[in-house]
């Protein structure tokens, strides 16, 4: 299996990536030039792994990445695929609200198959104006003590970000940084930087307000 | 297929999905099959159970390997999760009750919990729970106590109880507890499902059945396992243990679900003289997991939904928090920590949000409707405000995590004191709260400066802090001036005091060569920075000059006008400007003082009208070391922007003998280099030219000093202009010159394009700098004389020369938008003389032109015309048809996806708006010209069908806008007298058209107005896809209301008639027909509300109707 594919000596986590079909997951691996960049959609079948090594301060890394299916009919053994994950991130679509929606559910599955495992939340799509999940609407990441980044799987705008955070936490050292950028293929769009500062402004603002309530049942 | 067949092919099917390399045509049957499987679970069930099941009669080993024996779960899933009323049938109940019953027993009771493959127990636990939603409490009543009851049983023993808990059956017992409590009362499990309402009451009814029948012993199960492992892990010394480690897990589980139930169980059961103890004994546990899970518990205790404001206040007290959150706050101080991550901090960090949670709690009672007696509201104001001193201390906490959990508090906090300072007439601010926002105010002051260990500094080898820790600490920064508005809103002079005396001793120690650290001065910099804020919220400091001095209230109106500003006495902002600029802190070399020093002087730019000596010192240090040729790039980019804005708001100050140095200064930096970054060495010509120009900030930074030049060269004195301004035309023109005539090497060598985009540019830029030429009958600009005519000539040559660069580099994007923007720059400085060559710039543009620059064309093309009025009557006129026909090519291409829908809308708008532009001036005559008959009509019906699409409402109303002003313009009746108006409204009628400046009455227009536009004005609203609840839709409408009026007002009784026979036509009520030659020559507000009203009620019976006649035809 993939694991293998890396040599012995170099780290290697296995991190599972989940969320609805659609929500550009497999373009996100790709983005790494171990792979090319898919323009078109192809619905992914059960599972694929890609090896995606990192140079960090403290030598090179892999993450043995597991591209989940994200549409029904094509998943296949499903959250059976995680078993032994040891890192995840969950994609939603900022474009789609029902991606979010679902999130809760991946969290739940992942959660339950790797008990405490370190997870990051992805809003992808953030260089299509029209977004329908705006950042102060997103409130998951709060509630589970997730980590939670915005992202452009077409554009690489915070590529590196979701991998960062996860080696850090997988190595225990939180000053980790990664030493040389990854090749990526050349983005496909350009963000709108005042786009993305209004992003970032707004995640803050975000930050700084409560949680909404959940109406509990009142006794 | 029989149970044993199934098995067979489950196996491989898993086999093949499981294996990434599998052959892919075997692989995507395997998962149709698995597919299959599930959907099919009421027929694989038994299949899937066995492979789960499956063990070695000898040794008891299961058969199977646990991803498969997983995806038979996921099975069993399947069939138990529906969204359903439904009890499970009895027959699987009682085969699966059969099955699960003894696996328990084995694999848990007496066995090792699957090994280890705690994936498989936690999947497990989770199908015993789905079995749980559909077979409690009918078919299986003990369902809970059959669980709870094996709690002591002992391994091994067929079943007899002992004293202590059996660890692997309780950690079970637990998961499956919790797994029930999500799938039934957890928001968020349940707000991720898609509504059904056939799972709601089966959700309702199961949370009432365990709270009827087995609340109470989940509550004391759950108690039981907490004091039990906590009792028994009290025996251990120390070191690696599995027992303690099972027992550690067990005793985190216990809490995690006691949490869960919280929410949704009656709180008599969770809070009692035992629970209370448990708690605290499991917060000031050593082992953190405990902590941590023991404070969400009581996170959630204090937040659950309680009925009676007076009861949570009573819980709050039965749980001591106000006292226990003190002494916890100082249990966990930590002054030296030093690493972030520190999982102790996290546990703080959830203190302060505990903390937080119940001062937010305490807070809504006393606005609380239903509380009626002041002896709990004032109790509760009182157990609120022991809270703060408490709160300031999180605040304070060194780590910005910690102190953002009490953020939201704080933030409610100032909303309840302002409300109530309404309310209270003798005055909220009691000496103890004075203290309270005094020591409030100094902790904000303390944690808005750099940590001091951050690496910043003037030295090439200094980085600034990277953009997260910049946008961290600017989050941080954001909160805490948020407290400090609160407080400056409820005490200015507590606030105004805090900040001079941070200022005047920072500034002070400055001056008097202490060193202050840059934190230390960037600190009373932000601060002075921030203090002009005040003006946002209330006008407090005064506008303008009256900002920064003490105007005598006793004068009138007309004494403040005449008044000499410069000899009144400062105020405190102008006393610590002063300070600021006496203290020379301008020459302290680090990017962050430099910049806040630069931000401050603009923003407080009228405060040198009151001392206009200062402005000569304020203007050296822009252009000097420290500022336009800063070694550090951030800093650069930012000083040119805001040397320009200071440039154009002192203007006419500028000493002017100062401004040959400052140009010469300045042209030490301005030279123009086209870079391409390394990182772009494999992009296409299109990407590279997009991001060495428009991405790039370098030079985009730049073009603000070419706009300040600009504005120098034309304040200096009037026999020095010429001269000034050649020195920077002529080199500029040389240099588009020879990168014209330059020899690209390859296709990718596009460094001449950019030069000649960046020259263009910074030309624009140039003129930009000069006042606009006023428009034709507008007043001329208050206070500046017009260009000199040489100057006007040098510019007309710079029109030349960046057109015939256009015409050599046309096909470039970059260039065209270059040329577009340089051209109206200078028109706007110099007016008609670049008229000559307007016609030469738009053909090419229009000859290379891509859809995503038409919008951008066509507003070019508005604003020439606003500007130049009948001077360009001939080329307007001249593109007119053209242009029309190019638009309608392209938005007649088919639209693939979003991008396509989004581009064509915006060209549709614009070219609308281009229109509006025309029909407001008097050259709208252009359209119906002899040149552009033939392609009148045409153009009308584009309209018209633009009109007609709901799918995009702003060019809907647009087109409407335009459809009325044309029927003013064109469809006069001679018989009555033209109905005169202003000018036109760009934006939105509001139903009043204001009708063009002049008319163009055209022969036969009324057929056009009865055959073609009345009906529209009655289909549009009866259209399905408009959406009338819409906002944009119901702004159409009103324009739809205006062009009837519009028709009715141009036309008169002739359009009455016309309506009178053509309304019976469209089935509408006879009253609607009736009344509708009053209404609509009454007021116009009222005909729209009545019209629309009308139209609401149709589209209301048309839909019944379609709903009734598909009900009889079925």
């Amino acid at each position: 299996m993939a694991t293998e594919a890396a040599p012995a000596q170099i780290p290697t986590f296995k991190l599972v990536l989940v969320g609805d079909g659609g929500t550009g997951k497999t373009t996100f691996v790709k983005r790494h030039l171990t792979g090319e960049f898919e323009k078109k959609y192809i619905a992914t079948l059960g599972v694929e792994v890609h090896p995606l090594q990192f140079t960090t301060s403290f030598g090179t890394i892999c993450f043995n990445v597991w591209d989940t299916a994200g549409q029904e009919k094509f998943g296949g053994l499903r959250d059976g695929y995680y078993i032994q994950g040891q890192c995840g991130i969950i994609m939603f679509d900022v474009t789609s609200r029902i991606t979010y929606k679902n999130v809760p559910n991946w969290y739940r599955d992942l959660e339950r198959v790797c008990e405490k495992i370190p997870i990051v939340l992805c809003g992808n799509k953030v260089d299509v104006k029209e977004r329908k999940v705006k950042t102060g609407a997103v409130t998951f990441h709060r509630k589970k003590n997730i980590q939670y980044f915005e992202i452009s799987a077409k554009s690489n705008y915070n590529f590196e970000k979701p991998f960062l955070w996860l080696a850090r936490k997988l190595v225990g050292n939180p000053s980790l940084e990664f030493v040389a950028a990854p090749a990526l293929a050349p983005p496909e769009v350009q963000v709108d930087q005042q786009l993305m500062a209004q992003y970032e402004e707004q995640l803050k603002n975000a930050a700084a307000q409560p949680l909404p309530e959940d109406d509990d049942d009142i006794i | 297929m029989d149970p044993q067949e199934m098995q067979q092919q489950l196996l491989s099917a898993i086999r093949a999905a499981q294996d990434p390399a599998a052959d892919p045509g075997l692989k995507s049957s395997a998962i149709e099959f698995l597919t299959f499987a599930r959907d099919k679970a009421s027929e694989t069930w038994p299949a899937a159970l066995m492979l789960y099941m499956a063990a070695d009669p000898g040794t008891g080993a299961r058969v199977y390997d646990a991803q498969t024996r997983y995806f038979a779960l996921e099975v069993l899933g399947s069939l138990l999760d529906i969204d359903g009323t439904e009890e499970l049938d009895p027959a699987v109940f009682t085969s699966l009750q059969a099955a699960f019953t003894p696996y328990i027993e084995s694999e848990y009771i007496n066995g090792n919990a699957e090994s280890g493959a705690s994936y498989l127990r936690n999947k497990f636990s989770h199908t015993l729970a789905l079995l749980f939603t559909r077979s409690y409490p009918d078919l299986w009543p003990t369902f809970i106590t059959d669980l709870i009851s094996a709690m002591r049983t002992i391994p091994g023993t067929g079943g007899r109880q002992g004293t202590s808990l059996n660890l692997n059956l309780c950690i079970l017992m637990l998961r499956v507890l919790n797994e029930v409590s999500d799938e039934i009362a957890d928001q968020t499990v349940r707000g991720a499902r898609s509504f059904s309402i056939g799972r709601q009451h089966r959700e309702t009814r199961l949370k009432h059945s365990v709270r009827e029948n087995d609340a109470s012993n989940v509550v004391t199960a759950l108690v039981t396992v907490m004091t039990e492992g906590l009792d028994r892990l009290e025996g251990f010394a120390g070191g690696e243990n599995e027992e303690r480690e099972k027992l550690q897990e067990l005793v985190t589980l216990a809490i995690q679900t006691f949490a869960s139930y919280v929410h949704w169980l009656d709180i008599n059961l969770t809070v009692t003289p035992i629970t209370i103890p448990l708690l605290y004994r499991l917060i000031n546990h050593r082992f953190l997991p405990f902590r941590m899970a023991a404070s969400d518990a009581l996170h959630r205790l204090v937040s659950k939904g309680l009925q009676d404001p007076r009861d949570k206040l009573q819980l709050i007290k039965v749980l001591s928090l106000p006292q226990s959150l003190d002494t916890l706050e100082q249990q966990t101080r930590m002054p030296d920590r030093t690493d972030e991550e520190d999982e102790e901090l996290h546990f703080r960090e959830s203190l302060g949000k505990l903390l937080g949670a119940v001062g937010s709690e305490l807070l809504r009672i006393p606005d609380d409707k239903n509380v009626p007696e002041e002896a709990t509201k004032i109790e509760a104001n009182t157990m609120m405000e022991s809270l703060l001193p408490t709160t300031l201390r999180f605040l304070a906490d060194p780590f910005d995590d910690v102190s953002e959990s009490v953020f939201s508090f704080l933030s409610q906090l100032f909303v309840y004191y302002r409300r109530k300072r309404k309310n209270i007439k003798e005055g909220l601010l009691t000496d103890a709260r004075k203290a309270f926002f005094t020591e409030f105010m100094s902790v904000i002051i303390q944690k808005f400066e750099w940590d001091k260990d951050t690496q910043w500094g003037i030295s090439p080898d200094d980085e600034e802090p990277d953009d997260d820790v910049m946008e961290e600490f600017g989050e941080i920064r954001k909160g805490l001036k948020s407290f400090m508005d609160g407080i400056a809103g409820l005490d200015v002079e507590l606030y105004t005091k805090a900040t001079t005396d941070v200022v005047r001793s920072t500034l002070t120690a400055f001056v008097n060569g202490q060193q202050p650290s840059w934190q230390r001065i960037e600190l009373g910099l932000q601060l002075l920075y921030l203090y002009g804020e005040l003006n946002k919220v209330d006008k407090m400091l005064g506008k303008g000059k009256s900002g920064y001095c003490i105007v005598p209230t006793s004068l009138s109106k007309e004494e403040k006008k005449s008044i000499d500003y410069q000899n009144l006495p400062l105020n405190p902002l102008g006393e610590m400007m002063v300070m600021l600029m006496d203290s020379q802190v301008c020459n302290f070399a680090h990017p962050a003082v430099t910049i806040q020093w630069a931000e401050i002087v603009c923003r407080y730019c009228d405060f040198f009208q009151v001392r206009k000596p200062y402005i000569r010192n304020v203007l050296e240090v822009f252009v000097g070391p420290l500022g336009a040729q800063n070694p550090k790039n951030s800093v650069r980019h930012r000083i040119f922007y805001l040397l320009n804005k200071f440039v154009q708001e002192i203007g006419s100050d500028i000493p002017s003998d100062l401004i040959s140095p400052l140009l010469a200064s300045l042209m030490q930096v301005m030279n123009i280099r086209p870079e391409i970054s390394d990182d772009d060495s494999d992009l296409g010509e299109d990407e590279l030219l997009f991001n060495a120009t428009a991405n790039s900030s370098s030079f985009n930074a730049l073009l603000y000093l070419f706009e300040a030049a600009g504005t120098m060269i034309f304040r200096a004195p009037t026999e020095q202009q010429l001269p000034f301004l050649q020195e920077f035309t002529n080199p500029l023109s040389a240099e588009m010159q020879q990168a014209l005539q330059a020899p690209r090497s390859s296709p990718r060598d596009v460094m001449p394009i950019l030069t000649v985009h960046h020259v263009m540019m910074a030309l624009g830029n140039l003129a930009n700098g000069f006042p606009d030429v006023p428009v034709k009958g507008a007043s001329p600009v208050k206070g500046a004389p017009p260009m000199q005519a040489v100057l006007s000539q040098v510019f007309g040559q710079v029109a030349e020369a960046i057109l015939i660069a256009l015409q050599s580099f046309g096909q470039y994007r970059v260039i065209r938008d270059a040329a577009r923007f340089a051209f109206l720059r200078i028109l706007s400085a110099t007016g008609p003389t670049v008229l000559p060559f307007l016609p030469t710039l738009l053909i090419t543009i229009l000859s290379h032109i891509e859809n995503g620059e038409i919008s951008d064309f066509l507003g070019f093309m508005g604003l020439v015309a606003h500007k130049l009025k009948e001077d360009v009557r001939g080329t307007v006129e001249e593109l007119s048809t053209p242009l029309l026909t190019h638009i309608s090519n392209v938005i007649n291409q088919p639209e693939e996806g979003t991008d396509d829908i989004i581009i064509h809308n915006e060209i549709k708008r614009a070219y609308l708006s281009y229109i509006n532009a025309l029909m407001g001036s008097l050259l709208f005559t252009i359209l119906a010209s002899p040149k552009n008959l033939g392609a009148f009509e045409t153009f009308l019906v584009f309209v018209m069908r633009i009109a007609e699409n709901p799918s995009d409402p702003q060019s809907q109303k647009l087109a409407f806008i335009i459809l009325s002003k044309g029927v003013a313009a064109w469809g006069i009746n001679p018989a009555l007298p033209a109905p005169n108006g202003s000018a036109a409204a760009s934006n939105g009628t509001n139903g009043i058209v204001h009708p063009p400046p002049s008319t163009q009455p055209i022969p036969g227009f009324e057929r056009f107005i009865y055959d073609q536009l009345i009906p529209l004005a009655f289909r549009v609203p009866l259209n399905p896809d408009m959406r009338l609840k819409d906002a944009e839709a119901s702004l159409v409408l009103t324009e739809v209301t205006g062009l009837l009026n519009t028709i009715v007002q141009v036309r008169g009784d002739e359009a009455l008639a016309f309506m009178t026979t053509y309304l019976p036509t469209l089935g509408m009520p006879l009253e609607f027909n009736q009344q509708f030659s009053n209404k609509i020559r009454g007021d116009k507000s009222q005909f729209r509300k009545w019209f629309a009203e009308f139209m609401r009620q149709r589209r209301h019976e048309e839909m019944n109707g379609s709903v009734t006649s598909a009900v009889t035809s079925a």
